[in-house]
């Protein structure tokens, strides 16, 4: 109990205490004086009794120590009223009591201050201050009245209810006046409530001056108006307008005014008021207590359903609330994560609906049976059909809260398990297919007892042989394939008598269907095993692994056979160069066994030199370049391989990498000796330089008779001479062709010289210019010479003549008639540049790649001169590459094309040959 | 034959008839007195014996080929300055040949079948002027 009080009660130093009890004094004292003014029936006893409630109040809020002032009080006003000091102590004891004993009452069984928290409670409190505790009062202050000689005996029954009343005014009015405003000072509303509450208040105001002022005098005309200020305003609102409501009665009544003044008494009129004041006050404090405790425990309800709201929208899960026929009534706002679909989307729709058909019926049945269990709870996984029409698992636990009235539903608490249950549906096909294949890899165990019995025989006896455990156990050994039992006899010997050891066997069975099926058997003593007293032996089919073996074997067999069989050399490497395969081939040309060569690295092993004899660097060998950019090549110039004996052969090769994910991981090499072909290449060669050579003889017999016979034109007439021409003409083309030819061939042998001197490069174009045989006169073609007078360069004659006189008879082959060659040269730090510009039928775009070819010619240009060779560019281009030169063209197609060329500064390079060409 | 006293003398060794014919009327008409020999061994003899201002030779020819002719002229007193002219339809190919054209000087090497009748005649004036 004290501890009760110490909830409420402040705690406060003596100093407070006296300042507080004195303050108190003086409000009670003034109030007193103020009801007693209106005493008639007694001057001591009133029916306004304000102090009554001051007294309550002030116990119930600062506790019994303000009881000094309320007996003080109580006094004082007595004593100045009427009667002796005694009277006056006694009178103020029974006061005093009156609120000890209700503020006793109500701190012990109402709740004290918080009375007004329960309807239950503001009766009690009605009942223990207005009731018992004002007849206490009421009881000791007329019989001391009376005793004390002041009022007489027959006066008491209308004193003591007067005195009563005048109490229970005090105790219902004023009382819960102080505490409900006491602990609820602050006002804090809103603009629109306040002016809410103005009106209602003035109305109540309004209508009470009508009704007390006599005007309108009906007091249950207030009763609506202040259930409403009750219901808005609650304690406060109630308290205050009761409060103001007493004012305004007590003043007309006693100005003899208004519904309670007819007929009687002020006095009589007062109780009546107070009667009503009661009743009306007590109405309007439950009124205002429903409506609290209704708010409060809204709040109440909102809050916990706020904080069971939140806790589920930000939990993982989804949840919904369904009714027994599984119609949504509340989603959380998750199940858009879990099902896309938002809440107000599945509110009021089956939920079944979401559930996949192939799942429903077990859904449907759980729900059946979770229904008819109150507070049960499930789980169960099951699928349901998003609203993108993904199916995903869900684990589902539903509680039925159908009967719990706060709920009213089963709610379902639901989550995403598609991840795991597709785990689960990983691990068991895994174990799944571990087992199949445990099945299916026909594994067995039997247990053979020392005589070779069997014992036990797992039944997979059957599915690898196709035999009952019977007719096996029958059969016996006589199903081992005759070739197999001489060996497995004499290996199953070595495990005889040596306990624990195990022997490995592979013997073929016969299947019951008439074939031999291969088995892997493995048997260990365990004879003096206490448990098992036995052979046992694991069997497993190996036919299959047997057969992949054969395959293997014998696909290896193919593959070699194949590699050998190619007739070339087939190198293989590994991402570093080492030799991973050699074919036969392979090791024939380079003299190295198979075995030698695995292992080594290719460019160690056989070493590479070009066609002068020297030896190519490892960086410049085609395997590394081939490993270092990944690209296929194969050799264009004339390179040597090695010899295991020192000696050398020509080879033409083509490597190609080995690429895996991006990677250069190996090397293929394929190559052969061309040594044959060399020759062959030779033989034609000199076969068209000899051939040419005897071509030459009967051409220059023609050319110098018929250098006669122009040289004596006039004899010959017009039409025999124009003929004769001709057959120059043509005569210098054979020889054209057939330098050409030669050319060709000393080209192609590499075995042409270049011999540098110093000439003049102007002298070398002014040379050709005027050999120009035909063309420039006849078509009438302009030469533009832009170039100084003289140019010196290192550089072979006849080779420059070459080169000059190939580009500018085709200048002058293919410009139109008329037209204009323009002959360029230039010097610079860089080398020398010629070029021969002409406007003639150009080259085609699409054979501009093709121009330097040997045999190649353009279609147009065919078409232009049928007899040109095709090999007077492939002629420039090998002198070029030969000497350290450059030739290019830039060509528009009808419209000309002009051809550059560029030496080094420092001319040709010079190079020993067997040849000079022409 | 009467060989005019002011005339150069050319010795022409070719064992073509065609050949020998054109070049003998070519240089004859260019005001040359011409000797001729059909084959390397003649060509020698007679140019040991006459020894002309100038010799025209061939090169692969019956007997003896041209550049025999040449090297054996060379060892020759008389030979050794005498300005030949080599008119041949071989290339000269290989080393064996370019080093002895190194070895006996000649003073053109022809391919007949490039060469204008006029330009040969235009050869041995210019030889013939710079010889003298």
């Amino acid at each position: 109990m004290r501890k009760k009080l110490a909830q409420h009660v402040f705690r406060l130093s003596t100093i407070e205490t006296i300042s507080l009890n004195l303050a108190l004094l003086a409000v009670y004292v003034l109030f007193g004086k103020l009801g007693l003014l209106f005493a008639s029936v007694n001057p001591s006893a009133t029916a306004i009794w304000a102090p009554t409630g001051i007294a309550l109040g002030s116990l119930l809020l600062f506790g019994y120590r303000v009881t000094p002032a309320i007996y003080i009080g109580a006094f004082i006003v007595n004593l100045t009223t009427s009667g002796t000091i005694e009277t006056s102590l006694a009178i103020a004891l029974g006061n005093t009591l009156e609120g000890i004993v209700a503020t006793f009452l109500i701190n012990k069984f109402a709740n004290g201050i918080r009375a007004f928290s329960s309807i239950s409670n503001i009766f009690k409190f009605v009942f223990f201050s207005a009731v018992l505790g004002t007849a206490i009062s009421a009881t000791i202050g007329t019989s001391t009245l009376i005793l004390g000689g002041y009022a007489v005996v027959a006066n008491f029954q209308p004193i003591w209810f007067t005195w009563w009343l005048g109490d229970m005014g005090g105790a219902m009015i004023v009382a819960p006046l102080l505490l409900v405003w006491s602990q609820n000072f602050k006002i804090h509303f809103s603009f629109k409530k306040a002016l809410y509450f103005s009106f209602s208040f003035l109305c109540l105001l309004f209508l009470t001056i009508l009704v007390f002022s006599g005007i309108f005098p009906y007091v249950y005309f207030l009763m609506p108006f202040a259930i409403w200020v009750a219901l808005t305003f609650e304690y406060r609102g109630a308290t205050l307008s009761n409060f103001v409501v007493a004012l305004i009665a007590i003043y007309f009544t006693l100005h003899g005014i208004g519904p309670f003044t007819r007929f009687r008494s002020t006095n009589d009129a007062l109780l009546l008021l107070q009667m009503f004041l009661g009743v009306f006050s007590i109405t309007s404090l439950a009124f205002a207590a429903v409506v609290s405790i209704n708010k409060k425990n809204t709040q109440a309800i909102q809050s916990s359903d706020e904080r069971f709201k939140a806790l589920l929208e930000n939990s993982f899960d989804a949840f919904v609330l369904i009714d027994a026929t599984s119609r949504i009534t509340y989603a959380s706002p998750s199940v858009k994560n879990v099902l896309g679909y938002t809440p107000k989307e599945l509110e009021g729709t089956i939920g079944f609906n979401l559930v996949i058909p192939e799942d429903r019926a077990f859904t449907v049945k759980e729900l059946a049976k979770l229904v008819l269990k109150p507070g049960g709870t499930i789980t169960i996984e099951y699928r349901v059909m998003r609203k993108d029409k993904q199916i995903i698992w869900t684990q589902a636990t539903g509680t039925n809260l159908l009967l719990d009235p706060l709920v009213n539903a089963v709610v379902v608490n639901f989550r995403d398990i598609t991840e795991r249950k597709s785990q689960e549906e990983e691990i068991k096909k895994n174990e799944k297919r571990f087992r199949s294949l445990v099945e299916k890899s026909g594994q067995g165990i039997a247990l053979l007892d020392k005589k070779g019995k069997i014992i036990y025989m797992t039944t997979t006896i059957t599915e690898l042989l196709g035999y009952t455990q019977e007719e096996y156990e029958k059969k016996g050994n006589s199903l081992m394939h005759p070739d197999d039992r001489k060996s497995v006899e004499k290996k199953s010997k070595e495990i005889l008598n040596h306990p624990g050891a195990s022997v490995s066997l592979q013997y073929r069975i016969l299947h019951k269907n008439g074939t031999y099926r291969w088995f892997d058997v493995l048997v260990t003593n365990l004879l003096d095993d206490e448990a098992l007293h036995a052979y046992v032996v694991n069997f497993r089919d190996i036919t299959d692994i047997k057969n992949i073996e054969e395959e293997v074997r014998e696909e290896k067999i193919e593959d070699e056979a194949m590699l050998n069989s190619i007739g070339e050399g087939v190198i293989a490497t590994d991402k570093d160069g080492r030799i991973a395969i050699a074919n036969h081939i392979a090791c024939k040309l380079t003299g190295w066994t198979e075995k030698e060569l695995i292992g080594q690295s290719l460019v160690k092993a056989v070493p590479m030199t070009d066609e002068n004899g020297e030896k190519i660097a490892i960086k410049d060998r085609p395997l590394t370049k081939v490993l270092m950019r990944g690209k296929k090549t194969a050799n264009s110039k004339s390179i040597y391989y090695t010899r295991k004996d020192g000696t050398k052969f020509p080879v033409q090769l083509t490597l190609t990498p080995i690429i895996l994910e991006d990677e250069v991981v190996g090397t293929i090499e394929v190559f052969r000796d061309i040594t044959e072909e060399k020759q062959i290449e030779k033989t034609k060669n000199e076969f068209v330089s000899l051939a040419s050579h005897q071509l030459r003889t009967p051409l220059a017999t023609i050319n110098w008779y018929v250098e006669e016979l122009l040289a004596a034109k006039k004899d010959l007439g017009t039409k025999n001479a124009h003929y004769l021409d001709q057959v120059y003409v043509a005569s210098h083309r054979m020889v054209g062709l057939i330098n050409a030819l030669l050319n060709t061939s000393r080209l192609e042998l590499g075995t042409f010289a270049v011999e540098p001197k110093d000439i003049d490069f102007v002298e070398s174009i002014s040379q050709v210019i005027k050999d120009l045989t035909g063309g420039v006169k006849e078509k009438q073609i302009t030469l533009k010479k832009d170039y100084k007078k003289s140019l010196p360069i290192s550089a072979d004659p006849k080779l420059l003549g070459i080169l000059i006189q190939n580009l500018l008879s085709n200048a002058v082959k293919y410009s139109k008639p008329k037209g204009t060659v323009t002959i360029k040269l230039s010097h610079n730090k860089d080398g020398y540049t010629f070029s021969v510009k002409d406007n003639g039928c150009g080259i085609p775009a699409s054979q501009e790649d093709k121009i330097f070819s040997k045999l190649f010619r353009a279609d147009n240009a065919r078409s232009l001169d049928p007899d040109g060779s095709g090999l007077g560019l492939y002629i420039v281009k090998s002198i070029l590459d030969a000497v350290g030169g450059k030739v290019w063209f830039e060509s528009v197609e009808n419209k000309g094309t002009t051809f550059f060329l560029s030496l080094p500064a420092a001319g040709m390079k010079q190079k020993k040959g067997e040849r000079q060409l022409h | 034959m009467n060989v005019d006293e002011t005339k150069k003398i050319v010795l022409i060794i070719e064992d073509e008839p065609p050949m020998l014919h054109i070049l003998f009327d070519k240089l004859s008409e260019s005001g040359f007195a011409v000797l001729q020999a059909k084959d390397g061994q003649e060509g020698l003899d007679t140019a040991l014996a006459k020894h002309p201002d100038l010799i025209l030779l061939d090169v692969l020819m019956p007997h003896m080929d041209g550049m025999t002719v040449l090297s054996k002229l060379r060892e020759d007193d008389w030979g050794k300055n005498v300005p030949v002219i080599l008119l041949t339809n071989v290339s000269p190919d290989g080393n064996d040949v370019i080093q002895s054209i190194v070895k006996t000087q000649p003073a053109y090497y022809f391919v007949k079948s490039d060469i204008k009748l006029e330009s040969i005649v235009e050869k041995i004036h210019e030889v013939l002027s710079s010889a003298s």
